[in-house]
């Protein structure tokens, strides 16, 4: 982010997050955040200058910047912070103020899928039943695993696990795993056919209202099939 | 009244002081040139005597009987006191012209603003800005950040006014400015931090004063119109203090200050027993520290009149019929413990028996009883060779300071380390006491080698008596040249009291360098 006018700050409005429960206020500029960030340096973002523009109400600067979409929230700038301030949360904080037409294109579209087809992907019904069947299939020919199938809309299971969407996109290898464990236990399991996203990207895009739907769907999942325990990886 | 405090200042600290010695039932006489003295020294006390627009002119004696001459009323005899005190305020010089600014109305120094009333200044009412530059130009102190970080809680809480503090490093390192720091954000004063390039300033007519910088963490260019703008004051040594010193003949640090850069001075402590030095006048004191500057003084003072900081043991005494009235030992006694009177006479309750006087007189004619050289030759018999040893490890002397090379030989040998054979530990209260005849008495006594441990530079007790053991070292190593013996055969090292793998590494290091070079066989 560069800029060439100077900046009056007599004009900023320095209490305007004030509210936040953050904490942004209490740095001591001591730098650990910047040191710790596995993404400091690209195109400049280091997290110790979104804390100094909150903490100086530079709003319109925040919220143009690209400069909060970079973090990847991993969270060590939170870890090594000596005056606890919540910097994960206030990069939430900064991405909610943007509107929502204007929040970076992956994740946007992303939450547009996930809000109309229930998962991130877009993926219709029949597609994710038929991915799943597939995989079943391919478990059932391993010695060990005769008659192995997969449980969808089950009602009354003890486990009902939602699904992240690259596990039916890229990687279905990995749900080989642990449907195999289910199978070895003896679980009584199933998952949804229907909002099985286990990803919840307005946590990303600071949306809290948008990750309520998400997990909501989720709940709903669990009454419809009155399943005794929801398991949610990721 | 012979345990009359002479208490010379006026402020917080003194008046704090003042009450304390006066709660213990200790006479205080407090005696400054100014005018008036603080509020706070209104003490009704029949023990307490003030004396305004006074100075100190002239001080004879010692501790428990200093005979001190006061400039009122003129002409007047000196009166005798058992200890003093000097606790002179702050003495700051305002910061302006660093800055490039002048004084105005809305233009002020920290300590000006600090005074004020509400507002500090016509027209300032809520949503004005108040800047405060703190250690920008100069490197700031603790408490001009704590200063500044009050008044801008006042002004932003009390006067709706928006306050920020511009700051080289902001400095938090003292009792309760961390916290202090968290309430003044949480009350949204701002703080702009500088590393590199210092912000500039225009200050127009009506004492505003236009401010342009780059934001050292966000790297973006910012101005700022400040409507109070408040700078802050180096903080320098009185004037005063300076005579004070002079008149006391006491050690000052490289800032003028009474009271050296010398660990064992802290706190309160001169060079001199019996002459404290509290506050701002032994250095940059915030105000927070204050009361256990207050405490600390009244204790040393209660120590010093039950006596419990007397030092036992010989004291130096002058043969006054071999004196030729040189006055090398007045001039380099560092507790100022010799006086004049025909000629030099030891104050033996002032003398620490550090021995510089005795080593560095020409005459011969000082001597401490038990550092004298008989006295020491008597604890230099060589220690004889374990019969098990297959060939005769070198005699090695080693004299070490009681402060240091001392208890580091202690430790050693307590925490098990091996030390050489056949070394022998001649302990002298300070390295500045070994004078060359003792070096020589070690070697006319058998020694192959000889070891001088001294403290640190800046870390004597007697200020400079390290620098005399080494300056008499290198003199010997000279001369043994000279004469035809490898000057290696002495070796001087700095210790402290916590280095005994040092002293035991130290000592096996040379004892081996010296096994190498052979017997130096000298016994006389």
């Amino acid at each position: 982010m560069t800029t060439t006018e100077p900046i009056s700050m007599s004009d900023l409005n320095h209490g305007l997050f004030k509210n936040w429960p953050f904490d942004q206020d209490h740095c001591l500029t001591c730098a650990l955040c910047s040191s710790s960030c596995p993404v400091s340096g690209i195109d400049g973002f280091d997290p110790r200058k979104i804390i100094r523009m909150v903490s100086l109400g530079m709003q319109n600067e925040l919220v143009e910047s690209r400069w909060p979409w970079i973090c990847t929230m991993c969270g060590k700038c939170e870890h090594v912070c000596p005056m606890g301030i919540h910097i994960p949360d206030l990069m939430r904080g900064i991405r909610s103020l943007r509107d929502r037409d204007k929040v970076p294109g992956i994740l946007h579209k992303g939450l547009e899928a996930a809000l109309k087809t229930g998962n991130n992907l877009g993926l219709p019904t029949e597609d994710f039943v038929f991915i799943l069947e597939d995989v079943a299939d391919e478990i059932a020919q391993e010695p060990g695993f005769e008659g192995f199938t997969v449980p969808i809309d089950k009602e009354g299971a003890n486990i009902l696990t939602t699904i992240h969407n690259k596990l039916v996109n890229t990687h279905t290898e990995d749900l080989k795993h642990w449907w195999k464990i289910f199978y070895a236990a003896g679980e009584d399991w199933t998952v949804p056919s229907e909002n099985w996203e286990g990803t919840n990207w307005g946590l990303f895009t600071g949306d809290d209202p948008i990750m309520k739907v998400m997990a909501g769907r989720i709940a709903e999942n669990m009454a419809r099939l009155k399943a005794g325990n929801l398991m949610w990886p990721e | 009244m012979k345990e009359r405090t002479l208490l010379i200042g006026n402020g917080p600290v003194a008046s704090g002081i003042a009450k304390a010695l006066l709660s213990a039932d200790i006479p205080v006489m407090l005696a400054t040139p100014d005018t008036a003295v603080s509020g706070d020294m209104d003490i009704p006390s029949p023990f307490l005597e003030v004396r305004t627009e006074t100075h100190v002119s002239r001080c004879t004696g010692s501790a428990g009987n200093f005979q001190v001459n006061l400039s009122q009323p003129p002409g007047s005899a000196p009166l005798t006191f058992a200890n003093i005190v000097i606790a002179e305020d702050g003495f700051q010089k305002p910061n302006f012209s660093l800055y490039g600014l002048s004084a105005s109305p809305t233009v002020l120094t920290l300590s000006e603003i600090q005074k004020a009333g509400t507002p500090p200044a016509p027209g300032l009412s809520a949503g004005k800005t108040a800047v405060f530059l703190i250690g920008m130009a100069e490197d700031g102190y603790p408490h001009d950040t704590e200063t500044a970080m009050e008044c801008c809680l006042k002004l932003q809480t009390g006067q709706g006014m928006k306050t920020m503090i511009l700051t080289r490093n902001l400095k938090v390192g003292a009792m309760g400015l961390e916290a202090l720091y968290r309430r003044t954000r949480d009350a949204g004063v701002v703080y702009v931090k500088f590393s590199d390039a210092l912000p500039a300033f225009q200050q127009d007519e009506g004492g505003k004063v236009r401010i342009t910088f780059t934001d050292d963490i966000t790297r973006m260019p910012f101005t700022l119109q400040a409507d109070l703008t408040v700078v802050d004051e180096a903080v320098v040594p009185s004037p005063y203090l300076k005579d004070l010193s002079r008149i006391f003949c006491l050690d000052t640090d490289s800032a003028g200050y009474i009271q050296s850069d010398n660990v064992h001075r802290l706190s309160v402590f001169t060079n001199r027993k019996g002459i404290l030095s509290a506050g701002a006048s032994r250095g940059v004191l915030s105000p927070s520290a204050r009361q256990a500057e207050i405490r600390e003084t009244a204790v040393t003072i209660l120590s010093l009149i039950k006596g419990a900081l007397t030092t036992p043991g010989h004291k130096a005494e002058i043969n006054a019929g071999a004196c030729v009235r040189c006055l090398t030992c007045y001039r380099l006694c560092p507790y100022h413990a010799i006086t004049l009177n025909t000629r030099p006479v030891v104050v033996t309750d002032a003398c620490e028996r550090c021995g510089i006087c005795a080593a560095e007189c020409p005459a011969e004619a000082i001597r401490i009883d038990d550092l004298h050289i008989q006295a020491v030759s008597e604890r230099l018999r060589p220690i004889p060779c374990r019969d098990d040893s297959a060939s005769l490890a070198p005699f090695l002397v080693a004299f070490c300071c009681s402060r240091s090379a001392g208890p580091a030989k202690e430790l050693a040998a307590l925490s098990g380390q091996s030390l050489p054979e056949r070394l022998s530990v001649i302990e002298v209260p300070c390295s500045g006491g070994i004078s060359l005849e003792h070096l020589m008495a070690a070697f006319q006594h058998g020694a192959d080698g000889v070891l001088v441990f001294t403290c640190h530079e800046g870390n004597c007790h007697s200020e400079r008596g390290n620098i005399l053991a080494a300056r008499r070292t290198a003199h010997l190593k000279n001369v043994l040249k000279q004469i035809g013996i490898d000057p290696n055969r002495i070796l001087l090292k700095t210790l402290a009291s916590n280095m005994a793998a040092e002293f035991a590494e130290t000592a096996h290091t040379f004892e081996k360098q010296i096994a190498e070079a052979g017997p130096l066989g000298i016994n006389l």
